[in-house]
């Protein structure tokens, strides 16, 4: 028996990087999954097709989600095609890599609607669903650069967003039900679409600050994510699991 | 196939409650398993007899962890046995009520030795071995009261002492591909509580989130994603478990 046969996972922003990863895993795993994105529908569809191959129901949705409407269209389409929400993955992230001088409070504003807000609404939207349930797992990712100590300079909009999605998950998962639990995953340096232009230098310099010595995979994060939406993580809510290979324990 | 095939575990205090619950999850998934005990002799052969069970190897190893060199009969023993140590729990702990006032320097000494103490002799005797492979897995039961601290000021110490000697050991040993994570349990039913009165069991399950108390195959399923492939990419962290009450 794999770990998650028979539920039904959103995974926002699914169409590339560490979401597409989460929503392959998962599908590996035996649940069909809805992919979301909001511009890249060529990739969201070969992730699709990717999900179909292993035997899975794939359903793509657009949704912007830094917008309400939107967030709500998702959760209803999905209610209504599978009858169920089990999973939510939110994943949907954007950064403004500006130091503050050139950050435009509609770049901040662009950044805090999708990192947090977004993972407010679409926790809002499918709580009815779950309460209902009585059951649910909701996987919000972060970052470690939304630990204390832990921002860096140039990401100043992406570091409290993500802050906030951290304690987000805190505060929610005092207000959930028996058997609805929400955690956090922070990734450090990852092998994905948003690190691809790194200069070499820097990357050098930085994997020999991580104790294990190098960036993880995708699938790294996307296992973290699928220990904490399967029934062996049934215990544990409230939590930020950290998968940085130590970067944050500097 | 299993998550941990080919494996060769160290439980300490496997004899109850959460350590034997891990034990016979690793076995579970394919590990032999060292069952390590202090007194609890009887029990710790029904262990390893139901590692044999399942269809793995146990060997059963008697040992007070918070002795040097009992920890390192231990661990040659071990190695002698299989010639590989891929993964060490640390479970083996104590815990006493006292507060500090009525609280004996022998009686400190007794849960620092019995908690920290262990963990860092079990460590450094384990080292030479996972260094040699360079590979090597490490988990060690803290506890909440290491994060929080209600009361019992030994106990919360002595586990405070765990997680921040797992994070910094972590940094040290992350070159040789070794992970060391913790885990922080909030109360679980196992002996340790079993002095609970009912209407404080009731009371706990009701403030706890998920609303009921925590089970030692809690604590087994997270240690064991902390000692699988899937977490090859986490160490140094402390995961609580502990149904979001805290």
């Amino acid at each position: 028996m794999r770990k998650l046969d028979g539920k039904v996972a959103i995974v926002t922003g699914s169409s590339r990087g560490i979401g597409k990863f989460i929503a392959l895993e998962f599908a590996r795993e035996g649940a069909d999954v809805v992919v979301n994105y909001n511009k890249s529908e060529k990739e969201a569809r070969e992730v699709a097709k990717q999900i179909e191959k292993l035997g899975q129901e794939a359903l793509l949705v657009k949704a912007d989600i830094s917008k309400p409407e939107e967030v709500k269209a998702l959760i209803e389409k999905t209610y209504k095609h599978f009858k169920r929400v089990d999973i939510l993955v939110n994943n949907a992230g954007v950064v403004e890599e500006k130091e503050i001088s050139e950050l435009s409070f509609k770049d901040w504003e662009k950044t805090l609607h999708t990192n947090l807000i977004g993972t407010f609404l679409a926790c809002k939207e499918v709580m009815p669903i779950m309460k209902k349930q009585k059951l649910g797992k909701i996987i919000n990712i972060a970052s470690i650069r939304g630990l204390e100590h832990a921002g860096r300079a140039g990401v100043l909009d992406y570091s409290a967003s993500k802050a906030g999605v951290i304690n987000l998950t805190k505060s929610l998962a005092r207000e959930l039900g028996p058997r609805i639990t929400i955690n956090s995953v922070s990734p450090g340096w990852t092998k994905t679409e948003m690190n691809l232009g790194l200069p070499k230098d820097f990357e050098k310099e930085e994997t020999g600050k991580i104790p294990l010595k190098r960036f993880a995979e995708p699938e790294e994060i996307a296992k973290a994510v699928l220990f904490l939406a399967s029934s062996d993580a049934d215990y544990i809510t409230g939590q930020n699991l950290i998968v940085d290979g130590g970067r944050s324990l500097n | 196939m299993g998550k941990l095939d080919d494996m060769v575990a160290i439980v300490t205090g496997a004899s109850r409650g959460i350590g034997k619950a891990i034990a016979l999850e690793f076995a579970r998934q394919g590990a032999d398993v060292v069952v390590n005990y202090k007194t609890s002799e009887k029990e710790a052969k029904e262990v390893a007899r139901q590692i044999e069970k399942i269809g793995q190897e146990a060997i059963v190893v008697k040992a007070d962890v918070s002795k040097e060199e009992d920890v390192k009969n231990m661990m040659e023993k071990v190695y002698g046995h299989f010639k590989r140590i891929d993964i060490l729990v640390n479970n083996a702990g104590i815990m006493n009520r006292s507060s500090v006032e009525e609280m004996t320097l022998e009686g400190w000494k007794g849960t620092i030795d019995a908690n920290l103490t262990s963990v860092f002799l079990c460590c450094k005797y384990v080292l030479p071995y996972m260094k040699k492979a360079k590979y090597g897995r490490i988990v060690n039961m803290a506890s909440v009261a290491g994060v929080l601290g209600v009361k019992n000021t030994h106990y919360a110490v002595s586990k405070a002492g765990v997680i921040m000697f797992s994070r910094v050991f972590a940094k040290e040993v992350g070159q040789f591909g070794i992970r060391v994570n913790s885990i922080s349990p909030g109360p679980i039913d196992t002996e340790m509580i079993k002095d609970w009165t009912a209407e404080k069991r009731k009371q706990r399950t009701l403030e706890t989130p998920l609303r009921q108390l925590g089970k030692p195959e809690h604590i087994a399923k997270t240690a064991l994603f902390l000692v699988s492939d899937d977490s090859d990419h986490i160490t140094g962290q402390n995961i609580i478990v502990d149904g979001g009450i805290h």
